[in-house]
């Protein structure tokens, strides 16, 4: 028989063996589990269920992630959606959120942070110190210089209070009389008495510029050089000049005169501090990249992407495009087009570019083309937004001072290494009051011709001139015709049309909205509508080695390209000159070298806007200017042109598809009555449904 | 199988005898309108996306209260000795019962299919995403389900039963979305905190995205908590 003790020791063992094999399963299938998932993670199928396709990342993107090098981040900084939000931007901002994570989806170089920039404050300004890091060695000069700056102002300041003094003591003074003198040493005594409370107020904003995760150093030194500079100029000089005078003047008695060359004494070394300190703030260059990123960064909402010594913001608006105007019916909400995959993915291939791309506007005229009253500043603001560097020249020189002609400036000269794009805008007729002119038609050409030969894109703004023999038109059509295009320059394409009152006009302005799609350029303006007013035609010759595709074609009823406009102010429908269409831009490559020809651009003051300045990209709703806050009327004409300089450059992969289709289905009108009706059935009815199923069981229950 | 199946349309037909099912599936389908209405209207999106967001964080309390009594019941009552000395294996009666639960939570669904007719009716809804929502849906009431299962093997008391599985439920939802925020980890363990939060799994499927890696974490987690409780059975033999 056996013992107990011997059964309780059996049944222990038995318990521990148990208990370790339990231990041993749970751990093996803990192990199994994790190298399940860890497998699954890595290698995975994902199957986009939407009618759309539109959490699915265009080839585009994906070829662009695939090659991406470096570690990017990018973190989105967008209000969480809720009722009192617009449901169109709640959608964009869903899409956003979504988008970007699929972005880290698809490379390990990418992680995503979502941010709520009204909760999230103090991640934000975590983001904000680390983008500030990279700009810390740049930042040093200026940061020196307004450090340096306030210490004077301060320096100032207390020696200003002490100068008070003296200036009462001498308006004090028996000998001085009432006068401009004493007037004048009283408005100094009483500058310098409110001075310290004054220089506090301006320090204090000077503090807050620089308060925060990203100091504002170029505000904090403007308002430090503006000080100083009144200081300077407005106080010192005037007071130490003043009293120099008095000093002189045999009327002012002798001991005023000590004191003053006294005061003179003690003001001029302040003078010498606070002007030399003004100097170098003055001299000290702001960093313009950094300025940039603060003036990016002040905007809410965006999403900023972070990469390898760069960033770039995108803002909330941009992920988006207005609707195009006039499909919208009236009463129709309609969807704000999501764009915002273009826009990362321009933003990463901008910045793993590495020698971006230069292109120089090539203009004639007093009006600059980019910049402060530029008339292309829209396009060339979205060259600069992917990082493109660009620049200006102007060969027939400038109106200087008094309107005498100034020589040309250097013609810019690309970074070995780097690809150029002239875009050459059309050139003046000669003008016999500006003789740097016609030598600068000529520089065009040829200088244009060199860069041809060298390789560099061009795109050719052409406009309609009956007399574009001269002025560097022949040269121009020199340069196009090896590629297999002719530019009719002496001739307008026209259309007739029934006018009011049903007489039949002639008009030169034409409305696009069909491209043709054999290239990225056009395919891409996916029924975006464009404008083109007074466009030549253009006659496009086969070639065994060059390839020309067509940009743009007009095909419309009644069109004729007249070659008699000047003192015609009523063409009439010529059946000899007529044609179904016209091409009036296109593109051509011939061995690696390509070229843009494009007709409607103008610079004869025929009244007509050329296709691409501001005065049609930033045409909107409301007129001129307000096309860039409310959607342009034409937005195919912006798009066209940056695609054809993306090509160019040969940058295709920069030119997106169309923002994606916009499926959002929406529920459709319904009244109150029957919102109320629904809810009135649904939020008892369930329920109601539940009991009584649960009533129909136990009655059945009890039949049984 | 024949054997799980018994034990599942057993456990099935239970949850319905009870009053307590109808009440749950009452509160559940108010629950559920309320938070459709709450999206719904002229203009709003035609989707049921907001609405199964909702309901993720509804099922972590409603599915332990369904699965809080599957074993506790049995464990309290005694019945689950003859459980154990009939012909089944441990395995065979705890999925069978996971598996009866899972047809409730399949049928507490069914207020969303009137809401798809509402849709329907007043819009036309993309059903890619409710087909991966519904789907995701499943997947993590099966997840919760089993999580519930394990812990009602663990206990005779179907209160301690139910907040165990809302602890690790927590542990898996609240937790997992603080901790990754958290500065003072490291990237790859705040990938790993990232991962193994149930709602940001079940995000794909409520975009209307298939992910098999999704699959593999709810399937993996689902068996992983069986196998917990099947080992928790099995322990009763020997302890």
């Amino acid at each position: 028989m056996a013992s107990i003790t011997g059964s309780s020791d059996t049944q222990n063992t038995r318990r521990v063996k148990f208990g370790l094999n339990v231990a041993v399963a749970i751990v093996a299938a803990i192990s199994i589990t994790v190298l399940l998932n860890w497998i699954g993670y890595r290698q995975y199928l994902r199957f986009d269920l939407t009618a759309t396709r539109k959490y699915s990342l265009s080839d585009q993107t994906r070829k662009v992630l695939q090659q991406l090098e470096g570690d990017y981040r990018i973190v989105t900084m967008l209000p969480p959606g809720d009722a009192r939000m617009d449901p169109r931007l709640a959608s964009i901002i869903q899409q956003a959120h979504d988008v970007t994570d699929e972005y880290a989806r698809r490379t390990d170089s990418i992680t995503v942070q979502h941010l709520n920039p009204g909760a999230e404050i103090s991640r934000i300004e975590t983001l904000y110190e680390s983008l500030g890091k990279q700009f810390k060695e740049n930042l040093r000069p200026l940061e020196e210089a307004v450090t340096e700056g306030r210490s004077v102002t301060n320096v100032v300041r207390d020696k200003a209070i002490q100068l008070v003094e003296p200036l009462q003591k001498l308006l004090e003074h028996n000998s001085l009389a009432e006068g401009d003198l004493k007037d004048f040493i009283l408005s100094v005594a009483r500058f310098f008495a409110r001075f310290g409370p004054e220089l506090e107020v301006q320090d204090e904003q000077i503090q807050r510029a620089l308060d925060g995760p990203l100091p504002n150093y170029g505000a904090a030194k403007s308002t430090l050089a503006d000080l100083l500079g009144g200081l300077d100029s407005g106080v010192f000089e005037k007071a130490i000049d003043y009293f120099k005078n008095a000093s002189k003047d045999p009327q002012t008695p002798d001991s005023i005169k000590e004191q003053l060359l006294e005061l003179v004494a003690r003001f001029t070394p302040l003078q010498r501090q606070i002007r030399a300190t003004k100097i170098k703030l003055d001299s000290t260059e702001s960093v313009d990249d950094y300025d940039t990123l603060l003036r990016q960064l002040s905007n809410p909402q965006k999403v900023v992407i972070v990469g390898p010594g760069q960033v770039q913001v995108v803002a909330l608006d941009e992920l988006f495009r207005q609707p195009d105007q006039a499909m919208v019916q009236p009463g129709q909400i309609p969807e704000l087009r999501f764009q915002g995959e273009e826009k990362i993915t321009g933003a990463l291939v901008s910045m793993s570019m590495e020698n971006p791309p230069l292109i120089v506007f090539v203009h004639a005229g007093p009006r600059s083309a980019i910049g402060f009253g530029g008339a292309y500043q829209q396009v060339a603001r979205r060259l600069e937004s992917i990082n493109f560097k660009v620049e200006q020249w102007n060969p027939m020189g400038r109106q200087g001072p008094m309107g005498r002609p100034m020589p040309a400036g250097p013609e810019p000269e690309p970074e070995p290494g780097q690809k150029a794009v002239w875009i050459v805008l059309p050139q003046p007729p000669p003008n016999p009051q500006n003789p740097m002119a016609a030598i600068g038609a000529q520089q065009v050409p040829e200088a244009i011709q060199r860069r041809l030969d060298n390789g560099d894109g061009v795109m050719f703004l052409l406009g309609y001139n009956p007399m574009s023999f001269m002025g560097g038109g022949e040269a121009i059509s020199k340069m196009i015709s090896p590629f297999g295009i002719t530019a009719q320059m002496d001739r307008a394409v026209l259309q007739e049309v029934r006018g009011q009152g049903r007489q039949m006009l002639a008009t030169a302005r034409f409305e696009i909205s069909q491209w043709p799609n054999q290239t990225p350029m056009t395919k891409a303006l996916g029924g975006l509508r464009g404008m083109f007013e007074l466009p030549s035609p253009l006659e496009v010759a086969k070639s065994d080695d060059s390839d020309v595709w067509p940009l743009v074609k007009i095909r419309k009823s009644r069109l004729w390209a007249e070659n008699r406009l000047q003192g015609n102010p009523r063409p009439e429908y010529d059946e000899a000159k007529a044609a179904d269409s016209f091409l009036i831009a296109a593109a051509a490559q011939k061995n690696k070298t390509r070229i843009v020809v494009t007709t409607a651009s103008h610079n004869l003051g025929t009244g007509a806007r050329a296709w691409a300045s501001d005065q049609m990209t930033n045409y909107g709703p409301f007129g001129p200017g307000t096309g860039e806050v409310l959607g342009s009327l034409w937005p195919a004409n912006a798009e066209l042109f940056v695609n054809c300089v993306l090509w160019l450059t040969g940058h295709e992969e920069l030119i997106a598809a169309s923002a994606r289709s916009q499926d959002i289905r929406r529920v459709k009108d319904i009244t109150p009555q029957a919102m109320v009706g629904l809810r009135w059935i649904l939020m008892p009815g369930l329920p109601i449904a539940a009991f009584a199923a649960g009533i129909g069981v136990w009655l059945t229950r009890r039949k049984t | 199988m024949s054997k799980t199946i018994a034990i599942a349309k057993r456990e099935l037909s239970s949850l319905f005898f009870s009053p307590i099912a109808y009440v749950v599936l009452g509160l559940f389908g108010l629950s559920t309108v309320l938070i459709f209405f709450n999206n719904f209207g002229a203009g709003a999106v035609a989707e049921l996306r907001p609405t199964l967001e909702g309901l993720i964080w509804l099922m972590i309390f409603l599915v332990p209260a369904i699965s809080m009594r599957l074993l506790s019941e049995e464990l309290r009552s005694g019945t689950i000795e003859p459980l154990m000395t009939a012909p089944v294996t441990d395995i065979q009666v705890i999925v069978g019962k996971w598996l009866g639960a899972m047809g409730f939570l399949a049928s507490l669904l069914a207020p969303l299919l009137v809401l798809l007719v509402v849709l329907e009716f007043y819009a036309d809804p993309d059903y890619g995403p409710v087909f991966s929502g519904l789907v995701g849906l499943l997947l993590v009431g099966g997840l919760y389900l089993a999580i519930g299962t394990f812990a009602s093997a663990s206990t005779q008391n179907q209160i301690i039963a139910f907040l165990i599985t809302i602890f690790i439920i927590c542990l898996l939802t609240f937790l997992m979305y603080f901790l990754p925020r958290a500065e003072f980890l490291g990237p790859g363990m705040k990938d790993a905190m990232h991962y193994l939060n149930v709602n940001h799994q079940f995000e794909d499927f409520s975009k209307g995205l298939i992910d098999t890696s999704n699959f593999v974490y709810f399937i993996s987690g689902i068996i992983l908590f069986l196998f917990f409780a099947v080992k928790m059975l099995e322990s009763r033999r020997w302890r």
